[in-house]
């Protein structure tokens, strides 16, 4: 009788600990502002190239 | 009898608890597959921001230069005057007299200087790094060096690429 009830306790201690921690972790979150700044960068890259090969293109015909 | 009912409800309540474990288990390990993922790819975007920034460095700073260049080069014969003209004053910073510029051909293409410089080995030998230096696309031939006592005098033949593309 008293191992069934110290095995019942156990049991239930177990599960709640295990619910608690569930619980209290936090989830983590994607983090945007690197995202973002990813997406920043890769278009200040792709506007320097426009921009240089544009220059690439006039300077020549110009300096003719 | 009643041994046999204590019996059973002491299984049916530790088989629900193994239930809510295994159950809060699962989840628990979910979530920790879950926030690794998110975790490593965070790290992986904070690797490729500062990736991306060196590269946008090295990019910026090419992209000055290489302007400065085309700058230089869009009006040849007044900028590579005007380029001189700056270049005798930093010269004589360093006590480096030029005593001759001479554009001695000039073209579409190119542009040849006769330059000489008068002063101290050191002197003349930094004005001449930073010619290099400042126009890239140049070519340094028939350099001459002249004693005189302590100072030197150096002839320097300069040929300017102006519509090369590099």
């Amino acid at each position: 009788m008293i191992k069934k009830i110290f095995i019942t306790l156990l049991l239930v201690c177990t599960v709640s600990i295990n619910y608690i921690l569930l619980t209290t972790v936090p989830k983590a979150k994607l983090n945007k502002e690197i995202q973002n700044k990813l997406l920043d960068i890769d278009t200040t890259n792709a506007l320097i190239d426009v921009y240089s090969n544009l220059v690439k293109e006039l300077i020549p015909a110009n300096a003719k | 009898m009643e041994d046999k009912k204590l019996f059973y409800t002491f299984i049916t309540i530790t088989g629900i608890l193994n239930v809510c474990l295994i159950i809060i288990s699962t989840l628990g390990l979910n979530k920790y597959i879950q926030n690794i993922q998110i975790i490593n790819e965070n790290n992986k975007n904070i690797g490729e921001v500062n990736n991306k920034i060196e590269v946008f460095k090295q990019k910026n700073n090419f992209q000055k230069a290489d302007l400065k260049v085309l700058k230089k080069r869009l009006n040849p014969n007044t900028s590579i005057a005007s380029y001189i003209e700056q270049l005798d004053i930093k010269t004589k910073e360093r006590n480096v007299i030029i005593t001759k510029s001479t554009v001695t051909e000039s073209s579409n293409e190119n542009i040849n200087i006769d330059l000489k410089l008068y002063g101290t080995f050191n002197g003349v030998m930094n004005v001449a790094k930073e010619i290099e230096s400042d126009l890239p696309l140049t070519e340094i031939s028939n350099s001459k060096i002249e004693t005189k006592g302590e100072l030197i005098e150096m002839t320097l033949n300069i040929k300017v690429y102006l519509n090369k593309n590099d």
